[in-house]
């Protein structure tokens, strides 16, 4: 869901896109708890509990997969938030830091909310097909993956009340799927001891809780970077993010065990609850892919920007993503909504791994890159920063984080990719450092200083 | 039949409600690009239709 901060700076036309929030627009921890628990909590993650525990074979097994999910990524928001905290940057912006001004066109590469607008219209639209079997899905898919842009595309400011609306619904609805449940032969004891053929293991189920939320997590800076102070930014985060997750996902696990369907199309029918669920997953995905495609919008143009030297109108990216979500919507790409988290489960940490590896332990010893002391409170957008143009230790630590998520059979995907790259980016840079490569870089920092 | 009223007086009416909520000085992009959906949505449903 987009957050109030997010509406109220980025309808202001002032989103702090290029530069530090500054001091007069920081957030207490309180204000920011609350913007976390409300962004926290999308309509997706009823799908996502449904599927993890018809998988995993039952309500036990998938509220373990919930919980040890839950609670890595409160702690990759945390971590994240705490370097949005401390360069008040959104998260493109801060990646600058670790991955050079030319590097950051790695992170800045963010395609992966363009999927998740495209699954996230595709699966309300498998909703909308069960209230009027009439109209063809394909039909559906088009005019939604147009109508969900409205508001980045033209630029609705009064969206905001959508979310408004957005946010009571889904709490209501994801309760009274609860109580629904409760009602069913056998109650609660039933829905508790219910088995079904398990499909993927913890380990995977986990990974896939993972995955609904890596990449949402690994921009918690951007939401981060208005906290007044380091307490509130790992309170809010911490907390806001694991209950207002919890909360919806569990619902989604319960529905699921009593069910029986890991279609949420045919979970919401057996609950009696169609209308009600078809309003939230409209409210909900509308704003859930306005904040996608926003997403999209503000990293894409920065890599845009490296390669080419032009700097694209933040709506075009907007209107492109409408337009593939147009072409492929309709291509039942709802099916892949587990696939699509598990492997944005192993290939999100990574990228994010770099920049807090570089923060919590390289920027704190004298073998970072840069050879600067006290990086991270440098300006940006000075020349101090942006003279430094690309970090190799990167590039190993980014490939060895992805292989081990994706080809290590052992634990979970996406802890080993996310411990994987920390360890292969803090050895990278030693070895460059061992090579010279950052007497480069205190050449550059002297020949600054010379000529001012 | 059905699908292809639906379809344009879908993507019609959409436009329509851009063609309200957008700002004066980008009206006439606005509707390039209502247009170019129109178009395109009618393209990809024929296609996704026909072949898929």
């Amino acid at each position: 869901m987009s957050t109030e901060v997010e509406k109220k700076t980025n309808s202001s036309g002032d989103d702090f896109q290029y530069e530090p929030v500054p001091a007069s627009q920081r957030k207490t921890w309180y204000d920011l708890t609350f913007v976390w628990f409300g962004a926290a909590m999308v309509a997706q993650l009823y799908q996502a509990g449904v599927s993890v525990t018809i998988g995993t074979g039952g309500l036990p097994t998938g509220l373990q997969s919930i919980l040890i999910g839950a609670l890595f990524l409160a702690f990759f928001t945390a971590l994240n938030g705490f370097i949005g905290y401390k360069t008040h940057c959104n998260s493109a912006l801060s990646s600058r830091y670790a991955y050079g001004s030319l590097g950051v066109a790695i992170p800045g590469f963010h395609i992966a909310d363009i999927g998740w607008y495209v699954v996230n219209a595709a699966m309300f639209c498998s909703i909308l097909v069960s209230l009027f079997p009439a109209v063809d899905v394909r039909v559906w898919c088009i005019l939604i993956s147009m109508l969900f842009i409205t508001n980045n595309y033209v630029g609705f400011s009064k969206m905001v009340i959508l979310n408004r609306f957005a946010f009571p619904v889904l709490l209501i609805t994801g309760l009274y799927g609860i109580y629904r449940c409760g009602q069913m032969p056998g109650g609660f004891g039933a829905i508790w001891s219910a088995t079904y053929p398990q499909t993927m293991t913890v380990n995977a189920g986990v990974a896939m809780v993972i995955g609904t939320w890596a990449a949402g997590c690994s921009r918690a800076a951007d939401y981060m970077r208005f906290a007044k102070d380091a307490k509130s930014s790992f309170i809010a985060s911490f907390l806001g993010f694991f209950f207002g997750f919890c909360l919806c996902i569990v619902c989604g696990a319960i529905w699921g065990a009593a069910t029986g369907t890991s279609v949420i199309a045919d979970t919401l029918s057996m609950l009696g609850m169609v209308g009600l669920g078809a309003l939230m997953f409209f409210l909900q995905n509308w704003a859930t892919c306005e904040h996608s495609s926003y997403i999209t919008s503000t990293s894409l143009p920065i890599t845009i920007e490296v390669v080419t030297k032009k700097r694209v109108p933040r709506r075009f990216i907007v209107l492109g993503v409408g337009l593939i979500a147009v072409c492929i919507s309709g291509l039942d790409i709802q099916s892949y909504y587990v696939p699509f988290c598990s492997f944005l489960g192993y290939l999100i940490p990574p990228i994010a791994a770099v920049s807090i590896a570089d923060y919590f332990i390289l920027s704190k010893t004298k073998y970072h890159w840069t050879g600067h002391k006290n990086y991270y409170d440098m300006d940006v957008n000075s020349e101090d920063v942006t003279h430094h143009k690309f970090n190799w230790a990167t590039v190993p630590a980014l490939i060895a984080g992805l292989l081990l998520g994706w080809k290590l059979n052992w634990g979970i995907s996406s802890v080993n990719a996310f411990v994987g790259t920390v360890v292969v980016y803090t050895v990278a840079s030693l070895i460059l450092y061992a090579a010279g490569m950052q007497k480069k870089e205190v050449a550059r920092n002297e020949a600054l200083a010379a000529r001012r | 039949m059905l699908n292809w009223i639906v379809l344009v007086v879908g993507l019609a009416l959409i436009g329509l409600f851009w063609h309200f909520i957008s700002p004066e000085e980008r009206k006439k992009e606005t509707h390039i690009v209502a247009g170019v959906f129109l178009v395109l949505g009618v393209v990809v449903y024929f296609l996704q239709s026909t072949f898929v």
